[in-house]
């Protein structure tokens, strides 16, 4: 094991210890098949029944769509030459959206989401659930690295949006109480798919 | 609870003060967001230095904030974005009420900006006949309720669950409970069909990076990234001073913004928005602009308050303030409350609006502590405290008072005549060791507070005789000891 790989799985742990910090959850996957039981078990477990995907290399490679048509889900892909008005409607519509990840940040347990032909920013931002697919590749430990990486590669300078989500929907604006899920999803889950 | 009404910062505390709700409320926020705050910065290993970085950072852009602007404007243009400049309020708002004729919206949904709420700009849309919805939970709870917002980054605090619950009943058009989880979902609900129908979205600015053009949003609910994503315009609204250099930055200011204001190491959201949609992508706005106003901040570069332009919004100098703590937002009368709310409301509204404020402070430095970004905020109270008098805008009674304290304090033999008769007659006076009603001049100030017991022995006679004892002793001289 290269020291590379020693750091990165520090990385992970870390940034699932965040994660979970601020309430979301994470799994670990070795397949397709995985994935898609993950995601088809909560949606069962909440009675949820539609679910939008990006559509990209990493998500078509876990051929989702199928599996998740075969167990009963309504599943909705975004085309990459999908309008505006279509794409913002599937995802209204739906109650899962599943996302990739560009990069995973350790020290925050953050996500971060780059806007893209295939990838629209409101897969994560209207669906009750967002489950989101990360290549443990992509995990960095903290800001510096990250927006190093960011300003290094062309995803800032291309694309419109960059999220970085860092849990569920929350806010405190009655009396300071904790409530998830007000404008965007009450639940984050973090897939982290590392093929065996 | 109401929000306290009245012609004085004095008048409006003093309701504030006597409505018992509302104590409530304040407390049990404050002192929340103290323990969270508290907790989220101790577990920074470098706190002081990042917020000296942060200081030395904005200090810079500061010094060159012309350069900076202008490449930040070259920027967003580069990337597909309009630039606008707004001189004063008026102008602000009247590039906004433009924008949205010329691209014929109708519907607007907002997400939290306090530099909107510096413009009133509800009203101005709302007077040219434009619908629109504030979509934070707390901005929503308080336009319902036709009030401003009473703290920086929870503007509805000063409202309980009671209150709320009424409000959104109302709404409903049925009886709900004061649940908040409910009373969320009934907004979720609300707000969604808002969101879906709008046609422009109008969003501050938290920071805005020079280099890459991006407009950095930081938001917990999510309300943020769907005004700037469903709407097919975004403006985005952005005080002068938000503009900072590099993409680097942003690892500095992230660090400090959320943990000094909620206790959060990161907001649950936080966009980078660089440009409006691009070919191809299914969603995000078919135009942004960026309004960069400036309402009054260009008169303070240079000069001594130049260093609140530094200010990052947090809201931890409320939190930590004794006045604001009793006094809530409203009794400020002003966009920004609190310490930082002082020197922010003269410099953008005028001393002679502003300049009330400057004695709504204990100048304990509490706020000065608490900033993540190192703002001396005391220093800027006394010489705000300094141009009242000056301009000769204190009230008459204060500005006697303050005549009479400077002849006493110059002169210390009639300081201490002055002490030994207030020595002398206190007995008269004292309720269980304080003092609760005086006369004279000295009325205003027992009218909210008590005044404590003069001590028997004055500190200097004290300090005299311990210095006698130690010689005698042979002690080092008690000015010496550490």
């Amino acid at each position: 094991m290269s020291q590379g790989t020693v750091s990165r799985t520090t990385w992970v742990e870390r940034l699932c210890q965040e994660l979970t910090a601020v309430g979301g959850h994470y799994h670990q996957v070795a397949s397709g098949e995985e994935v898609a039981r993950v995601i088809i078990d909560v949606a069962r477990s909440q009675q949820l029944e539609r679910v939008v995907l990006w559509r990209g290399a990493m998500l078509d490679g876990l051929a989702l769509a199928g599996r998740l048509g075969e167990a009963g889900l309504h599943v909705a892909v975004i085309e990459a030459g999908m309008d505006r008005e279509q794409a913002r409607r599937l995802c209204a519509e739906a109650d899962v959206g599943i996302t990739e990840v560009d990069f995973a940040l350790a020290e925050t347990g953050s996500l971060v989401l780059a806007s893209g032909p295939g990838h629209p920013r409101l897969a994560s931002a209207l669906p009750r659930v967002h489950m989101a697919v990360l290549d443990p590749r992509t995990v960095v430990p903290d800001f510096e690295t990250l927006l190093g990486q960011l300003q290094a590669g062309d995803l800032l300078r291309e694309r419109s949006n960059l999220a970085f989500i860092t849990g569920p929907s929350r806010t405190a604006d009655i009396e300071l109480t904790l409530t998830r899920g007000v404008h965007g999803p009450r639940e984050v889950h973090l897939l982290i798919h590392q093929p065996a | 609870m109401a929000v306290p009404t009245g012609a004085t910062f004095g008048e409006r505390a003093a309701r504030a003060l006597a409505d018992a709700r509302l104590q409530r409320a304040l407390q049990a926020t404050v002192s929340r967001f103290m323990g969270l705050r508290d907790r989220a910065m101790a577990d920074l290993p470098d706190l002081e230095q990042l917020r000296e970085r942060a200081k030395a950072i904005k200090a810079a852009t500061l010094a060159r904030l012309d350069e900076h602007l202008a490449a930040l404007a070259d920027r967003v243009k580069a990337v597909g974005g309009e630039v606008h400049w707004a001189a004063d309020r008026a102008e602000a708002r009247a590039i906004v009420v433009e924008l949205a004729r010329s691209r014929g919206v109708r519907r607007i949904v907002k997400s939290k900006s306090m530099a909107s709420e510096e413009l009133d700009l509800n009203e101005a849309l709302e007077g040219a006949g434009l619908e629109v919805v504030e979509t934070d939970l707390g901005e929503w709870i308080i336009q319902l309720a036709h009030e401003k917002p009473s703290h920086i980054i929870a503007p509805a605090i000063h409202r309980d669950r009671y209150a709320v619950a009424e409000l959104f009943s109302e709404v409903e058009g049925r009886p709900l409970p004061p649940e908040p989880e409910l009373l969320t979902a009934v907004a979720r609900q609300r707000l969604r069909q808002a969101f879906l129908a709008a046609d422009m979205g109008i969003s501050g600015v938290n920071f805005a990076v020079a280099e890459t053009g991006t407009l950095v949003l930081v938001t917990n609910e999510g309300n943020g990234r769907l005004v700037t994503s469903l709407p097919r315009v975004h403006v985005a609204i952005m005080g002068m001073e938000k503009v900072i250099p590099r993409v680097h930055d942003l690892a500095v200011f992230l660090r400090l913004l959320a943990r000094s204001a909620t206790g959060q190491k990161m907001t649950s959201y936080v966009s980078l928005l660089t440009g409006p949609r691009r070919p191809g992508e299914p969603d995000g706005p078919e135009e942004l602009h960026l309004i960069i106003l400036d309402g009054g901040r260009s008169r303070a570069l240079g000069g001594p308050f130049e260093e609140a332009l530094s200010c990052i919004r947090c809201g931890a100098c409320l939190n930590v303030c004794p006045v604001y703590q009793k006094a809530g937002g409203h009794s400020y009368g002003s966009t920004y409350p609190g310490p930082i709310g002082l020197i922010l409301t003269p410099m953008l509204r005028g001393l002679e609006v502003g300049g009330e404020l400057a004695s709504a402070s204990t100048l304990c430095g509490a706020c000065r502590d608490a900033c993540p970004v190192g703002i001396d905020l005391p220093r800027m109270i006394l010489h705000l405290r300094r141009e009242v008098q000056e301009h000769g805008l204190a009230p008459p009674g204060q500005r006697l008072a303050l005549r009479l304290l400077g002849l006493v304090l110059q002169r210390p033999w009639l300081y201490r005549a002055v002490a030994a008769l207030g020595r002398a007659v206190q007995p008269l006076f004292l309720r269980d060791g304080r003092m609760t009603a005086l006369p004279g001049l000295l009325r205003r100030w027992t009218r909210e507070r008590d005044f404590p017991r003069l001590a028997r022995r004055p500190f200097q006679v004290e300090w005299a005789w311990l210095e006698r004892s130690h010689e005698r002793r042979g002690d080092p001289e008690p000015r010496d000891r550490r």
